[in-house]
C-alpha cells in the first residue's frame, strides 16, 4: 500500500482572542490524502477550512495533533527545515489580486520558487518560467507585466504557475475560484484538472462551492465548526449523504437541471460561535433530527453502508436521514 | 486595457518608469530645477571670478549691480559667490544627513514592523529619541566630538561629518515610525503569506517583498528630510555650533543677513529663495519618483 502524502491526526488550531477566550478554529481533524488524489474540503464560511489549509502547510502553528507529510512528521520541524520542504508543498490563495506582490513582474513572481529551490542558470530559469506560463495558458507577453495589468483569471493562472513551478507533491488550493467570474472559473478548473493529470500532484481543494468541489475531487470532507463531520468518495457522498449537515448542505446546492424538483432543507439559526462551542455533537443546535443524547455525547466517525465516514449518533438506527418536505 | 496594449512590445521597466515620471509635470519641473541648482552650485564657482572669502572692504554693503548681481555683504564679499559655495555645503549636508536618517529609520522601522519581538524595544527607543531635546544633544555632541574629528579629518571635513551625523541620528524617528506602520499593514497582505508558503527566507522576504512596497513613505520622508536637514543645519550655524563663521552655508548666510534685515532686506531673500526652491523642487521630484516607481499607478 502506498503511503499517504499527507496524514493529519487529531489536529486542532486555537486562536486566543483576549480576555481568556479562545476561538476553536479547527478541532481534532483526522484526514489523509494519497499521492495524486484530490480531496475536496467544503464547509460554510467560518468553518475553519482556510485555517486548516494553512496549518497543514505550517503557515500557522498547530495547537495540537500531528501532521505527517510524505512519511515525515513535520509538526515540530524547525522553521529552517520547513522552508526546504516547501518545495514539495505549495499553496494557491483565494484572492489572486493580493496574493502577488504588486511591485514584481509576473516573470519574477513565477520564477521565484524556482530561484529559491532549484539550482538553475539564469537562462534555464527563464526557459522554465516561459514553459510554466505556457502550461497555465498565460501568454508570454504578460510575463513582463505587473499584477495590476492582469485580470483576475490571468493572475490566478500566474499563481498556479507559481505553485507548480517546483513540481510539488501537494498543492493546497484555498478557494482558488471563488473570487473569479463564473466564465473564468471553468477555465481555471479545467486547468487544475489538466495539471493534476500532468504532475500527479495531490491536491487539497478548499471551497464552499459544492458544484466546483464535485467536479474536481476524488474524495470530499465536509467541515462544520472546524470538525470533519463526514468524509468519503465524492459520488457516494453526493448520492447518499449520511450526516444531517451534509444533507442540508447538498440540498442548498442548485442542480443544473431546471426541471429537477428542489426540496430544500433550510437550517434554523446561525452557526454557533467558535468561541463557545456547543457540547456533544457540534451540530445539535441546528440539527433537525437531533435527540437529547446529541447534546451530551460526542459522536465518533463511523462507516456507513455507502462507504463514507460520518460522525452522527443517529446513524446506527437510521434516524440520521432528514425527511424532506415537498416544496410548494 | 485594450488588445493593442497587450500585443505591444513589452517595454523595459526603466522605460516605463521614465514615461510615468515624464507625465508628471510637477516632478519633471522639480527635477530640472534641482539639477539646475546642483549645476549652479557645483559649476558656478569655476566660472564666477570672485572668491567667496575674498574681502573687498571698499565694495561692502552694495545692492545688486552688474559687478555683484546679488550684492555684497558687510565685509564686501560677493553674495553670489557665497551663495554658490554655501549651496554646495547645504545641499551636501542635506543629502547626506537625509540618506543617513533614511537608512537608519527604514532599518529600524522594518525590523520593528517585521519582527514582533523587536517591536516594543525598538519603538520605545524611537520614543526615547523623539523625547530627547534636540539642541542640548547636538551641543553635547559638538563639544565631545568636534576636536576629535577636527584632528582626524581636518576642520572642514570634520565638522561636515559631525553635522551630518548629528542631524542624521536625530531625525530618523519619523521615518522609522511611518515605515513600521506600513510594514505592519503589509505583513497582513496575502502576498507575504504566499511568499512564505513558497519558502522565502525572512531576509529575502524583507528585501524583495517588504522594502519595495514601503518605498512610497520612504520617498516622502526623504524629500521632507532634505528640507529638514538644511533647516537644522542653518539653525546650528545660527547658534554657532555649525560650520565656522567664515565658512558659508545657506543657513549661515540667512542668519548673517537677519542682522541687516532693516537696511538690506534683499540679503535674506537670496538664501531664503535658494532653500525654498531646493526644498520645493525636491518635494516635487520625490512625489513624481514615488508615482513612477509604483506599478499600480503606472498602469493607469
Amino acid at each position: 500500500m502506498t503511503q499517504p502524502v499527507l496524514k493529519i491526526r487529531n489536529l486542532s488550531k486555537r486562536f486566543p482572542v483576549g480576555g481568556g477566550r479562545v476561538v476553536h478554529a479547527v478541532n481534532c481533524v483526522d484526514l489523509s490524502i494519497m499521492p495524486g488524489e484530490t480531496l475536496g474540503m467544503v464547509g460554510e464560511s467560518g468553518s475553519g477550512k482556510s485555517t486548516l489549509g494553512r496549518v497543514i502547510l505550517r503557515l500557522l502553528e498547530p495547537s495540537e495533533g500531528s501532521i505527517e507529510f510524505d512519511g515525515q512528521d513535520i509538526t515540530q520541524l524547525p522553521k529552517g527545515q520547513i522552508r526546504r520542504l516547501r518545495r514539495d508543498m505549495q499553496m494557491v490563495f483565494q484572492d489572486p489580486w493580493s496574493a502577488l506582490n504588486p511591485r514584481m513582474r509576473i516573470r519574477d513572481l513565477i520564477a521565484e520558487p524556482i530561484k529559491l529551490h532549484v539550482d538553475l542558470s539564469r537562462s534555464e530559469r527563464d526557459d522554465r518560467t516561459e514553459d510554466l506560463a505556457r502550461r497555465v495558458n498565460l501568454g508570454s507577453t504578460y510575463l513582463n507585466r505587473y499584477p495590476a495589468n492582469l485580470s483576475g483569471g490571468q493572475l490566478q493562472r500566474a499563481c498556479i504557475a507559481r505553485a507548480i513551478a517546483t513540481d510539488p507533491k501537494l498543492i493546497v488550493l484555498d478557494e482558488p475560484t471563488s473570487s473569479l467570474d463564473l466564465s473564468v472559473r471553468a477555465g481555471i478548473l479545467e486547468l487544475l484538472a489538466e495539471i493534476r493529470e500532468e504532475t500527479k500532484a495531490a491536491m487539497l481543494f478548499i471551497s464552499h462551492d459544492l458544484g466546483t468541489v464535485r467536479m474536481i475531487s476524488d474524495r470530499i470532507a465536509v467541515l462544520y465548526l472546524g470538525e470533519v463531520v463526514e468524509q468519503g468518495q465524492t459520488e457516494a457522498l453526493f448520492e447518499t449523504p449520511a450526516h444531517p449537515y451534509t444533507q442540508a448542505l447538498l440540498s442548498a446546492h442548485l442542480p443544473a437541471d431546471p426541471a429537477f424538483k428542489v426540496s430544500r432543507l433550510v437550517l434554523e439559526g446561525e452557526v454557533p460561535s467558535p468561541i463557545a462551542l456547543p457540547t456533544g455533537c457540534k451540530f445539535h443546535t441546528r440539527c433537525p433530527v437531533a435527540i437529547a443524547r446529541c447534546a451530551r455525547e460526542v459522536p465518533q466517525a463511523i462507516q456507513v453502508p455507502s462507504g463514507q465516514q460520518a460522525g452522527c449518533l443517529r446513524i446506527p438506527n437510521g434516524g440520521n436521514i432528514i425527511e424532506r418536505k415537498e416544496d410548494v | 486595457m485594450t488588445d493593442s496594449d497587450i500585443s505591444a512590445k513589452p517595454s523595459s521597466q526603466w522605460y516605463d518608469i521614465w514615461m510615468q515620471f515624464r507625465s508628471h509635470k510637477g516632478a519633471l519641473i522639480g527635477g530640472i530645477v534641482f539639477i539646475l541648482i546642483i549645476a549652479a552650485v557645483s559649476l558656478g564657482p569655476l566660472l564666477w571670478p570672485y572668491d567667496p572669502t575674498y574681502i573687498d572692504i571698499r565694495a561692502r554693503n552694495q545692492t545688486p549691480n552688474w559687478a555683484h548681481p546679488f550684492g555684497t555683504d558687510q565685509l564686501g564679499r560677493d553674495t553670489l559667490a557665497r551663495m554658490m559655495a554655501g549651496g554646495q555645503t547645504s545641499i551636501a549636508v542635506g543629502l547626506t544627513a537625509m540618506l543617513l536618517a533614511l537608512v537608519v529609520g527604514s532599518f529600524i522601522g522594518v525590523l520593528a514592523g517585521f519582527f514582533k519581538r523587536l517591536d516594543n524595544l525598538l519603538m520605545r527607543m524611537t520614543d526615547l529619541f523623539l523625547a530627547l531635546p534636540l539642541l542640548p544633544i547636538l551641543l553635547v555632541m559638538m563639544l565631545l566630538f568636534r576636536e576629535v574629528l577636527n584632528n582626524a579629518f581636518g576642520p572642514e571635513k570634520g565638522i561636515f561629518i559631525l553635522i551630518t551625523v548629528s542631524i542624521g541620528i536625530t531625525s530618523w524617528m519619523p521615518t522609522a515610525r511611518i515605515v513600521r506602520g506600513d510594514v505592519l499593514a503589509l505583513k497582513e497582505r496575502e502576498f507575504v503569506l504566499a511568499a512564505r508558503s513558497i519558502g522565502t527566507s525572512n531576509t529575502r522576504l524583507i528585501l524583495r517583498h517588504i522594502l519595495p512596497n514601503v518605498m512610497s513613505p520612504i520617498m516622502v520622508s526623504a524629500t521632507l528630510g532634505i528640507a529638514n536637514a538644511i533647516i537644522t543645519e542653518s539653525a546650528l550655524s545660527f547658534l554657532g555650533l555649525g560650520f565656522p563663521p567664515d565658512f558659508p552655508t545657506w543657513g549661515r548666510l540667512l542668519n548673517d543677513a537677519t542682522d541687516y534685515l532693516q537696511q538690506y532686506p534683499e540679503r535674506v531673500f537670496w538664501p531664503g529663495l535658494a532653500i525654498s526652491l531646493t526644498v520645493l523642487s525636491v518635494n516635487y521630484l520625490g512625489d513624481g519618483l514615488r508615482d513612477a516607481l509604483d506599478p499600480r499607478i503606472r498602469s493607469r
